[in-house]
């Protein structure tokens, strides 16, 4: 028999390795649109989207001060009612739908101090004290303590459930009564200077298109200011100008990202003329190129600031320059388009700024479904 | 005290720099392979002039224009998860459970040992001989160059300390190492389809009076398992692991623990199958204290532990996740011949695109692999002279999709033709030769040579201008010599493999461009190549 060898040591854990920071936004056009969407909706992140969490956090806040643990355990514990009372539906899109419908808790399983990484009085903290809820100091308001009163009628004297059986009773954070829509759109639109902006936005969009707005990323509203628009309408000039972004933002990213994983090379030229699909861009050549053709030659009608070349070669130069500029310390490519840092991805594509509208568009379906608005 | 923990990025460039050496290759063998979580993840050694191979068992989603990609010839499942990588005649390997996705890399639980010391000549060689196997029953395409890490590996004797499905049954093999009674068997694991059969004859075989499991969630009832165990995110965790996707069977015997680890499952197709319908397999032997093993199941990454849970109702998760598409993943211009590679067999109606012209063909991929008729390459541009280095292709009614031509000669995203010295050169010393386009250093990220790296020929090539067509080969193919013998110290078989491999690439030049290759020069090199170590 052959002398057989071990090997005297174990093999170790695999850990994961460090992630490379910023690979969003290659082209820089996020920084244009957060600025035009902080002067139409000051306060409003693509995280605030579910209203009733403004209510719960001014409870949490009445009721348990400065301690995050407890707060972050209450919102996992209304997650967890939520995951019973609605499943995997996405009905009611309560925070940790995801990873409760991967975990599947159980009955007599007891309640995860965490399910996020983020949680709610993070995420909300700067719409709370822009809507006037909070001060500056963090705490509650006379409209914030009115709202945490209301909140707390739902809870009522129950405590924290620590099995997951015991979060069945708790408040469903879609299902608002009046009083709380009331008073939450009266921080949103009349309480503080943010929110008298935000009215201004609201008013100047009709409100078919704030229907229209959830689950189209906003593209409707987005497409309904291309056209010619009273130059005095302040909201409406910001759209505008919005519209217009995206019809530069959209097609040049995603015409970069291509470049960048087919190291530079891309079949064909712009072609001169194409047919104009409003906020639709191929994700190959040839359609990618006629699309982006199309696409700018639509925004350089509109606005003559940003001259964009429209011949390959140029077109390619000008994202070059574009990304230079907008990485500067870290560039995805060399000039000659060789991949520098690989495997990267904007976590949004273009149309970075139709988040927002589509974030506050849900926060209307939230409190309009009560009639308050 | 927490168990040491290994990063597999990490350790491959970490390797390279410690041995930066000319001639530089990674290759992995993974069952799955996601392209932009490598390429994300491996980042550092791909902006170095690294050759990367990478076979695996399922076809990968889309093209890299980074990494040679294959897939392996085996008509079960190739499972296992292996990381060479090479630095002039230095050879390190990494295997255990990780397949080369995100989540292998970095999101699952998952174990790996890298090897490369002289202390690990057990594994170091049983690794040779698994190569040897894949080599010699043709699961591996011949072009990948498996021979050069074959000979920069130990030969050991017959009884190394890795098991593979290629040389008999798993269970076989683990009995043949183990003799006397099991006082408990752990196996962490996930499980994917009924392991009874295979519990019971692990039962049998070892005598085993307590199996316990450490699984996913839902861990499935099955029969002779007496302990269940999931892993759950700790109290203080700040990231939540994948699935648990590690690959160890522990096998109690007194203070010591005979520890089976590395890419198969608690499965019968890994265990009990053998020939060409089992998959293929790797595990390393480890013997290890009884304290090591229980520290080892305590200091879990990301502070995660494991419960003890009571069994479910007897459900497998069948992987439902289906084959990827059939997809073209690079192509060959070699000889006047295009060849495409895919990632699977069968005739295809295939629409080809080039910056001439577009055409339809039907093409039989067998073994993975088509030759396009000589006068549709024609048309497509690849002709004797010159050949795009890209080629569009779609299987209708799907979108276009591109892949890279004779990515193989292109190390480190370099985009020019070298002519074959030139290509060998690059390839062995890591740099250009000198006068070729007067590219600097900077422009491909080679490394720049050491005062004492560089060739005297390296310096003639650029001294004189007067210098004839005939005396620049001869320098150039003097340099190629010299780059392998640097490449290859002191490692005979190493050197014989790659002089072999640039003999017979110069024959193929010699017969795609006759007019170049004279009878004369063909024997001058040959003889340059194969003769010049003896002077």
């Amino acid at each position: 028999m052959a002398i057989l060898n071990v090997w005297r040591s174990a093999p170790r854990w695999v850990e994961s390795p460090p992630s490379e920071p910023g690979s969003i936004d290659p082209l820089g056009y996020r920084i244009e649109s957060d600025r035009i969407a902080e002067k139409l909706l000051p306060g409003v992140t693509v995280n605030t989207r579910r209203a009733r969490y403004l209510s719960f956090l001014c409870w949490a806040s009445d009721r348990f001060g400065l301690d995050p643990d407890e707060t972050d355990r209450w919102e996992v514990a209304l997650s967890v009612g939520e995951w019973l009372r609605h499943g995997s539906s996405r009905v009611c899109s309560y925070r940790g739908i995801d990873r409760l419908s991967e975990l599947t808790p159980r009955p007599g399983d007891p309640v995860k101090p965490r399910l996020l990484q983020q949680s709610a009085r993070v995420l909300y903290s700067g719409l709370l004290s822009s809507a006037g809820f909070v001060d500056q100091s963090g705490a509650l308001t006379d409209l914030g303590g009115k709202l945490a009163v209301e909140f707390g009628k739902a809870i009522g004297s129950k405590k924290r459930p620590k099995r997951v059986r015991g979060c069945a009773g708790l408040p469903c954070v879609s299902d608002l009564p009046n009083r709380e829509c009331s008073l939450i759109a009266e921080g949103l639109f009349s309480e503080t200077a943010d929110a008298l902006v935000r009215a201004r936005t609201f008013k100047a969009i009709r409100r078919r298109l704030w229907r229209d707005a959830r689950g189209d990323y906003a593209g409707s509203i987005l497409r309904c200011h291309l056209g010619r628009i009273d130059p005095s309408n302040e909201v409406a000039a910001l759209l505008r100008n919005a519209a217009v972004l995206e019809l530069r933002a959209l097609p040049l990213t995603r015409l970069f990202l291509y470049l960048y994983e087919h190291d530079g090379a891309i079949l064909g030229d712009v072609p001169a003329s194409a047919r104009f699909r409003c906020y639709q861009v191929g994700a190959e050549p040839p359609g990618l190129l006629a699309d982006v053709g199309a696409h700018l030659r639509r925004a350089a009608k509109m606005d003559r600031s940003e001259h964009i070349p429209l011949g390959k070669a140029r077109l390619l130069d000008h994202l070059q320059f574009r990304h230079r500029q907008a990485k500067p310390d870290s560039p995805w490519v060399t000039e000659n388009w060789q991949r520098l840092r690989l495997g990267l991805q904007p976590q949004n594509p273009p149309g970075v700024h139709g988040y927002r509208l589509d974030a506050f568009a849900s926060l209307l379906q939230d409190i309009r479904d009560s009639g308050v608005l | 005290m927490g168990h040491p923990r290994v990063q597999l990025p990490q350790f491959a460039a970490e390797f390279f720099r410690r041995f930066p050496g000319g001639r530089r290759r990674l290759l992995a063998l993974t069952y799955r392979f996601n392209v932009a979580a490598f390429e994300h993840s491996f980042a550092q050694v791909l902006t170095k002039m690294v050759q990367v191979d990478i076979i695996s068992g399922e076809a990968p989603i889309r093209h890299s224009t980074r990494c040679r990609l294959w897939r392996a010839k085996w008509p079960g499942t190739f499972h296992p998860k292996l990381l060479l990588l090479l630095s002039n005649d230095r050879a390190a390997v990494g295997l255990g459970s990780a397949n080369m996705t995100s989540e292998g890399i970095g999101e699952n639980l998952e174990t790996w040992a890298f090897f490369e010391h002289k202390d690990d000549g057990p594994v170091m060689s049983g690794i040779r001989r698994f190569l040897e196997r894949l080599d010699a029953i043709g699961v591996v395409d011949p072009v990948v160059g498996i021979n050069e890490f074959v000979s920069c590996l130990p030969a050991g004797p017959d009884g190394s300390s890795v098991l593979s499905t290629l040389e008999g049954t798993l269970l076989s093999q683990a009995s043949a190492r183990l003799s006397g009674p099991v006082a408990r068997l752990d196996v962490v694991s996930p499980i994917s389809a009924d392991p009874s059969e295979l519990v019971s004859s692990l039962r049998q075989q070892f005598s085993v009076r307590e199996i316990r499991l450490f699984t996913n969630r839902p861990a499935p009832a099955i029969e002779g398992v007496d302990q269940y165990w999931v892993l759950e995110q700790g109290r203080h965790s700040e990231r939540r692991l994948g699935q648990a996707h590690s690959k160890m069977f522990a096998f109690h015997r007194g203070q010591h623990v005979d520890l089976f680890w590395g890419s198969a499952n608690l499965s019968c197709a890994a265990w009990l199958c053998k020939g060409k319908n089992a998959n293929v397999e790797l595990l390393v032997h480890s013997l290890i204290s009884e304290a090591h093993w229980q520290g080892m199941l305590r200091s879990l990454p990301e502070n995660h532990t494991w419960s003890k849970v009571s069994p479910g109702p007897p459900e497998f998760r069948v992987d439902d996740r289906v084959e990827a598409g059939w997809g073209l993943l690079h192509g060959t211009f070699e000889a006047g011949e295009l060849h495409l590679i895919a990632s699977g067999c069968g005739l295809r109606g295939l629409k080809l695109r080039t910056g001439f012209a577009t055409v339809s063909v039907n093409l039989t991929f067998q073994e993975c692999e088509a030759a396009v008729p000589k006068q549709v390459a024609r048309k497509l541009g690849f002709t004797g002279q010159s050949a795009p280095n890209g080629l569009d292709w779609r299987l209708p009614p799907s979108a276009w999709q591109s892949i890279p031509i004779n990515a193989l000669d292109r190390l480190g995203g370099a985009e020019y033709e070298a002519d074959l010295a030139g290509s060998l050169f690059e390839m062995y010393s890591g740099r250009n030769l000198p006068q070729q386009h007067g590219r600097s250093f900077a422009d491909d990220h080679s490394d720049p040579p050491g005062r004492d790296d560089q060739f005297d020929e390296e310096k003639e090539l650029t001294r004189s201008l007067h210098q004839g067509e005939l005396d620049q080969f001869v320098l150039k193919w003097r340099l190629v010599v010299r780059a392998i013998g640097r490449a290859s110290t002191g490692n005979d078989a190493l050197r014989a493999c790659r002089i072999r491999d640039a003999v017979a690439r110069m024959t193929k030049e010699a017969i795609a461009r006759p007019a170049e290759w004279p009878q004369y020069r063909q024997r001058f090199v040959k003889d340059l190549l194969e003769n010049s170590w003896h002077g």
